[in-house]
């Protein structure tokens, strides 16, 4: 991708990048470079740098590996359950390629070694559990995992389990107990779940908010999110990208700092490291990126 | 490594004087880890005398390290840049079309200052 990568504004700035590589250790991965050149050719003042440098290093992230890896942990929940009778339903719409479908796979590796679940446990949408709720068996399905990569505000899983009770209603389904699981989310995000849906959730990895929740001082908080709203505007100005206006301060304000390498970035992740304009002569090399 | 990248560098340093990988990024677009890790093999099999962000030619160069650097770079290929630069191609307007150009896109060297008496 040589033709697309940036040039440095600066030859300190170039050089900075050593420095920002020796300071937090998942930017020495080479494909952070162009992400990194570009954020600094575009925010070149100091408290914007710092805040910058602080963000990256509160960044949760991670290699894929390490993440199928903790899949382990919710496979441990899982085999308490009676193999027979519970079904594992990633979020996924139907005509979605989503971060649940692609995560879920991963638990048959898991699920695999106990040699007591089949693949039919899992269903790759909550669209493609009701016929297999509704289906007449020897012993009808008791447990549902409903299962997410990542719980942001929360507000989306809440709507999705809400369908999902009303769907069963609708079909004269007797409702099975639901557990929520996720690989990671914020922690607001989980708690809005517990107290809106007052079903368990079993997420390994919980994040506080990137601002809010990692200072004590409001003035320090507020100082930093009208910095960071500022930022944001000065991008939005330049590229015409609506998308910040939608996603100011990650969706839902989430404020998330997550990523796992190589894979599509969350949307309630600051949009600073992830809106790419789209459209013919626009381009902006991020950090991380979404489709 | 990238057989291209390793032919920019040697482009770069055949006049024989003191680079920097700042250079290779504001030449050719190298990013950081590829500036760095490019001059880094290059030294290593001698052709280069590197320090820190400098780096030149080493002008002893034996038989050896010549093959050694032939047998990385003969087989540079733009092939997979190819789509993204037919697509320069085709955007660009044609040989006698007017337009009204940009004047800060261009070189400052390139440029006359018309109130210079």
């Amino acid at each position: 991708m040589t033709l697309y990568q940036p040039k440095a504004d600066t030859a300190e700035d170039f050089y900075r990048l050593s420095r920002y590589k020796r300071q937090i250790d998942w930017l020495k991965a080479p494909c952070y470079d162009a992400g990194l050149t570009t954020l600094l050719n575009e925010f070149k003042k100091d408290n914007e740098r710092e805040l910058l440098l602080e963000l990256l290093g509160n960044v949760a992230h991670y290699k894929i590996s390490d993440r199928i890896e903790s899949i382990s942990t919710l496979v441990e929940y899982i085999e308490k359950l009676n193999p027979k009778t519970t079904l594992i339903v990633a979020t996924a719409k139907d005509s979605e390629s989503d971060g649940s479908k692609a995560w879920q796979y991963f638990f048959k590796f898991f699920l695999a070694q106990s040699r007591q679940w089949n693949e039919s446990c899992l269903k790759p949408t909550l669209v493609s559990s009701y016929g297999a709720l509704s289906q007449k068996r020897k012993e009808s399905y008791k447990d549902v995992i409903i299962f997410d990569d990542f719980i942001g505000s929360g507000n989306t899983m809440v709507t999705k389990v809400n369908e999902f009770f009303n769907q069963l209603s609708t079909r004269n389904i007797k409702p099975p107990t639901v557990q929520i699981f996720a690989l990671a989310g914020m922690e607001f995000g989980i708690n809005h779940i517990k107290r809106e849906l007052n079903l368990n959730v079993v997420c390994p990895v919980s994040l506080k908010k990137g601002i809010s929740e990692q200072h004590s001082n409001t003035d320090e908080i507020s100082h930093k999110i009208k910095l960071m709203e500022s930022m944001e505007l000065s991008l939005k100005e330049h590229y015409e990208c609506g998308v910040f206006e939608s996603c100011s301060l990650g969706y839902g304000q989430s404020e998330a700092l997550y990523q796992v390498q190589f894979t599509n970035c969350s949307n309630n992740v600051f949009p600073i490291f992830w809106v790419g304009p789209k459209g013919k002569g626009r381009y902006r090399n991020t950090l991380f990126y979404r489709l | 490594m990238n057989n291209s990248l390793i032919s920019s560098v040697i482009s770069l340093v055949k006049d024989g004087q003191l680079h920097e990988l700042y250079e290779l990024n504001q030449t050719y677009r190298f990013s950081y880890s590829q500036a760095k890790d490019t001059v880094k093999s290059l030294s290593k099999i001698g052709v280069l005398y590197s320090e820190y962000e400098k780096f030149s030619l080493n002008k002893s160069l034996s038989k050896k390290q010549i093959s050694e650097l032939y047998a990385l770079i003969r087989y540079r290929t733009l092939r997979l840049e190819e789509d993204k630069i037919e697509q320069f191609e085709n955007d660009a307007i044609k040989v006698n079309c007017l337009y009204v150009p940009n004047i800060s896109r261009l070189d400052s060297a390139l440029l006359i200052d018309v109130n210079k008496k």
